[in-house]
């Protein structure tokens, strides 16, 4: 016997079961396949929300805002008595003013590389 | 009346007098710039010129691709001298280089720009495209000659910079001598270590005034960008040496 033949097989037999009880048992058994259907769809539910629930918390990451770093004057946290004297400070400026010079020296002059000028000029 | 016209005289003096003062490097350069730009578009037309001659070797054509060369080799005589000009108002403007060796180089850039005027003035007597030709080749084996002098130009601006800068960091560095033989004679401060670093950032001026030497002696048209990078070291070592200064200024500040 065939599968699809057995099913039906099987179908027409719980069928005429089905039709042999007495009415008031027929009733019981539809509530109860009811009740039990309703469990199934609750636990169905209750487990989708339990495993939603439980998924880890995706932390959207937000770019960190970039802080430009700017020279502070380094604050000296012990200074000495020389700390306040003249002439080291005019060398302290001295020095700062030659940073400067040396961070903004155009030291290749690119601007002055020489012309590209075509001298080889003839008519064969 | 005369007194108006006296005004008059005055101011125009006074303005041609402004006017011949403010050519600087900018202005130089500036009038450089355009002579380039006049060259691009000469040579566009000459080549187009030239490609039409060629192509369909007419009389007609023969005359305009001689005249166009002929703008060509006036813009580039023009554009060579202008930029020698531009060169000179640079080395004029730049520290660090001495009277001797600016005396030394405006002897050799100014009978070259006068060669580049000379032969432009010569190019309008050429009476024949071949003429042109000619004249273009005595340019060409003059650009060799002209060329070392632009390269040795170029590289006494930028190793005039370094010098510039070495001779501000060297008298900063003799400064803090004195101040650390002042701090040693007051007997209130540990100056031995300072003393162990000042070697080290003479050592290091040295050997920045030893690599520009060295860039411009190797100095040549092809040699340029070893020369070059020679004078990139030497900024390296100053801007260390200035470093290691401040680094002493900030421990003598400290107690």
């Amino acid at each position: 016997m065939k599968i699809k033949e057995r099913i039906v097989f099987y179908w027409l037999k719980i069928k005429e079961y089905y039709w042999a009880l007495s009415s008031r048992t027929r009733k019981l058994l539809v509530i109860a396949g009811g009740v039990l259907g309703f469990l199934l769809v609750l636990l169905l539910v209750a487990s989708i929300v339990k495993s939603s629930l439980n998924q880890p918390v995706v932390k959207v990451v937000l770019p960190t805002p970039v802080i430009t770093a700017l020279p502070t004057p380094v604050e000296l946290t012990n200074p000495s008595r020389y700390a306040t004297d003249s002439a080291v400070l005019k060398l302290e400026g001295n020095l700062k003013d030659n940073e400067t010079n040396l961070n903004n020296v155009d030291i290749k002059e690119s601007d002055l590389y020489p012309p590209q000028l075509d001298f080889n000029i003839n008519f064969p | 009346m005369r007194l108006l016209i006296a005004f008059l005289l005055s101011f125009l003096t006074a303005s041609t007098v402004h006017a011949q003062a403010v050519f600087d490097y900018a202005k130089a350069y500036q009038d450089y710039e355009y002579n380039l730009s006049a060259y691009n578009t000469a040579y566009d037309d000459y080549k187009l010129a030239r490609e039409q001659y060629l192509q369909f070797n007419t009389i007609t054509a023969k005359d305009e691709a001689k005249a166009k060369t002929l703008v060509m080799l006036q813009t580039r005589d023009e554009t060579v001298s202008t930029y020698l000009t531009a060169l000179r108002m640079k080395i004029k403007e730049t520290d660090g280089t001495t009277d001797a060796e600016r005396e030394s180089l405006y002897n050799r850039i100014d009978p070259e720009v006068k060669w580049y005027t000379d032969h432009k003035a010569k190019l309008d007597s050429a009476g024949t495209l071949e003429d042109l030709v000619s004249d273009s080749n005595e340019a060409k084996d003059h650009y060799n000659f002209t060329s070392l002098l632009i390269y040795d130009c170029l590289i006494q601006i930028i190793s005039g910079k370094t010098a510039n800068l070495r001779s501000m960091i060297t008298a900063n560095e003799t400064d803090l001598k004195l101040i650390i033989n002042v701090i040693r004679q007051n007997q209130d401060k540990d100056t031995s270590l300072m003393e162990r670093a000042l070697p080290d950032i003479e050592d290091k001026l040295a050997r920045s005034a030893d690599k520009d030497t060295q860039a411009i002696n190797t100095n040549s048209p092809t040699t340029f960008t070893q020369s070059q990078s020679l004078i990139e070291d030497s900024y390296l070592y100053l801007k260390e040496a200035n470093a290691n200064l401040s680094e002493i200024v900030r421990q003598i500040e400290s107690q």
